[in-house]
């Protein structure tokens, strides 16, 4: 699995893998803590399939930082174990259940079935505060996002977009499909860190009758 | 204490923002300008990214409830202080009762005002900057009082002569070949215009379509202020300091640092060229930004 670099202006660089799978985004992650502190280093950014490391400084040398990089990540685990596993509970009373059912051609009981029963994993934090981006999803219930955005779509919506799925943090306009809702908080800005799904953590949604 | 007796629009609080948390979803944020609020900070010998208020196009009205010394610096925005006009670049005393009144914008959009001593506003990890994205703080709201322990005296009052926008060099971006060549000759000679969908997330610009030659679905990757990215209508977006961490449109280009406060100063309804630049370029003129900055604290040291 190569690993490419390419400047993102004078403040950033982005070092990107050839192709993308789950066992090289957790070697990303990997790769993240050891570039993290890093003289020269202010962030690391895991992206999907790419890692931004976000420079102190225009003056740093891109191309040598670039090397080092590319040279820990030859050094990288063959086998990089996930993060944490969290089971949240979710009560699948969206209202875009019924669409998602329908699109798919599955009963809601399906949809809630097949998305209960997948173990996600998160590749990257992004979009705003404490927003997992998911994989694993059943690719039977991707759906497109919805023509026309919800100017508020409330905190604790379990949604669909695409062939990915999430849990919004805190209520904002969003046009994913919202399918059910949990209590769990997401983002606390008196933890460290303050997301609660971390890149690389694994998920399990349980489905709550409440 | 400082009153505000009128908020405007979106005044709001700014300090060196919240870097460190993008890997959180959490944007850097900070002063749209930080070269502004940094020279303001400078006048009253505090560090770069201490707290100071950021004063966007539209009335704001502050009265002053103690005597200490504040500084003005960015955008001309009509400032009079107890009805006396004044400049940006100026280090000024107040006396209890007074008030800095800004009124109609002449150049540039954002003013940055710093104090003396300590200004107290409530911090989220550990920044007190306004991120509207992410719902940390609030904009500035009339008949709010802001907690304000002035310290420190200087002999006189100081000007000095801050830089002003003019223009923004950018540096192709990681997608930059796939767009063709029409859309290169396009992005750089195209006067682009700011809409008034613009805000401290990003820039909105309107002008002729950009095409790229493949229209693949990018995977998301870390973004940076002054990222352009261009979405599938063409019309380009410039992200500002309050970019979200992650972005999954191409990247046309990306603004160099040194030039990267003058966007601060450009304000919906005004026109933006980008400027080709290199590598080289880039890196000496972040250079000559830190020397600038250095002679410009020598000179108010030594007054």
């Amino acid at each position: 699995m190569t690993l490419n670099w390419s400047a993102l202006g004078d403040r950033a660089l982005v070092l990107t893998l050839n192709n993308n799978d789950t066992l090289s985004q957790r070697q990303l992650h990997w790769l993240a803590h050891q570039l993290c502190g890093l003289s020269g280093v202010s962030e690391t950014v895991p992206g999907m399939g790419n890692l931004t490391l976000i420079l102190t400084s225009p003056l740093v040398d891109m191309a040598t930082l670039a090397e080092h990089a590319i040279a820990v990540w030859a050094k990288r685990p063959a086998e990089a174990s996930p993060g944490k596993l969290h089971k949240i509970a979710v009560r699948y009373k969206g209202p875009d259940l019924h669409q998602v059912a329908e699109y798919a051609g599955l009963s809601e009981e399906d949809v809630i079935s097949r998305h209960s029963q997948a173990v996600y994993e998160v590749s990257f934090v992004g979009f705003m505060p404490g927003f997992a981006y998911l994989t694993g999803m059943d690719k039977r219930l991707a759906m497109p996002r919805r023509a026309e955005p919800r100017l508020q779509v409330p905190s604790g919506a379990v949604a669909i977009a695409g062939q990915q799925t999430g849990i919004y943090p805190r209520q904002v306009p969003g046009g994913w499909q919202i399918i059910g809702y949990t209590d769990q908080p997401l983002f606390d800005v008196e933890q460290t860190p303050p997301a609660l799904l971390q890149p690389g953590d694994q998920i399990q949604f349980e489905v709550s009758r409440d | 204490m400082i009153e505000v007796l009128k908020g405007g629009i979106l005044a709001n609080i700014q300090d060196g923002g919240r870097p460190g948390f993008r890997n959180q979803g959490v944007p850097a944020s900070g002063p749209m300008d930080p070269l502004a609020l940094r020279v303001a900070n400078m006048l009253l010998g505090k560090p770069a990214d201490a707290t100071g208020i950021e004063i966007i196009f539209g009335q704001t009205q502050l009265r002053f409830q103690k005597a200490g010394w504040v500084a003005l610096t960015g955008a001309d925005l009509g400032a009079s202080f107890d009805g006396k006009p004044i400049t940006p670049g100026w280090r000024f005393k107040v006396e209890p009762g007074q008030i800095l009144h800004f009124r109609q914008p002449k150049h540039g959009f954002r003013a940055y005002l710093a104090v003396s001593g300590e200004l107290n506003t409530p911090k989220v990890l550990g920044s007190a900057s306004f991120d509207r994205g992410s719902g940390f703080q609030k904009p500035l709201e009339s008949g709010q009082t802001l907690d304000w322990q002035p310290a420190g005296d200087f002999k006189a009052p100081l000007y000095v002569r801050v830089p002003e926008a003019g223009r923004l060099r950018v540096l192709p971006g990681p997608e930059y070949q796939t767009f063709d060549k029409l859309a290169h000759g396009i992005f750089w000679h195209t006067n682009w215009k700011i809409t008034a969908d613009s805000n401290r997330m990003g820039y909105r610009l309107s002008g002729p379509s950009l095409h790229r030659l493949v229209g693949d679905e990018m995977p998301s990757q870390g973004v940076v202020p002054g990222t352009i990215q261009v979405p599938a209508n063409g019309q380009p977006i410039v992200l500002g300091v309050d970019a979200q961490a992650t972005g999954g449109y191409p990247i046309l280009g990306v603004v160099i640092s040194a030039d990267l406060w003058q966007l601060g100063q450009l304000g919906p309804g005004r026109h933006i060229q980008f400027i080709p630049t290199t590598p080289q370029e880039a890196r000496l003129a972040w250079q000559k930004q830190c020397d600038y900055l250095k002679h410009l604290e020598q000179y108010i040291g030594a007054h």
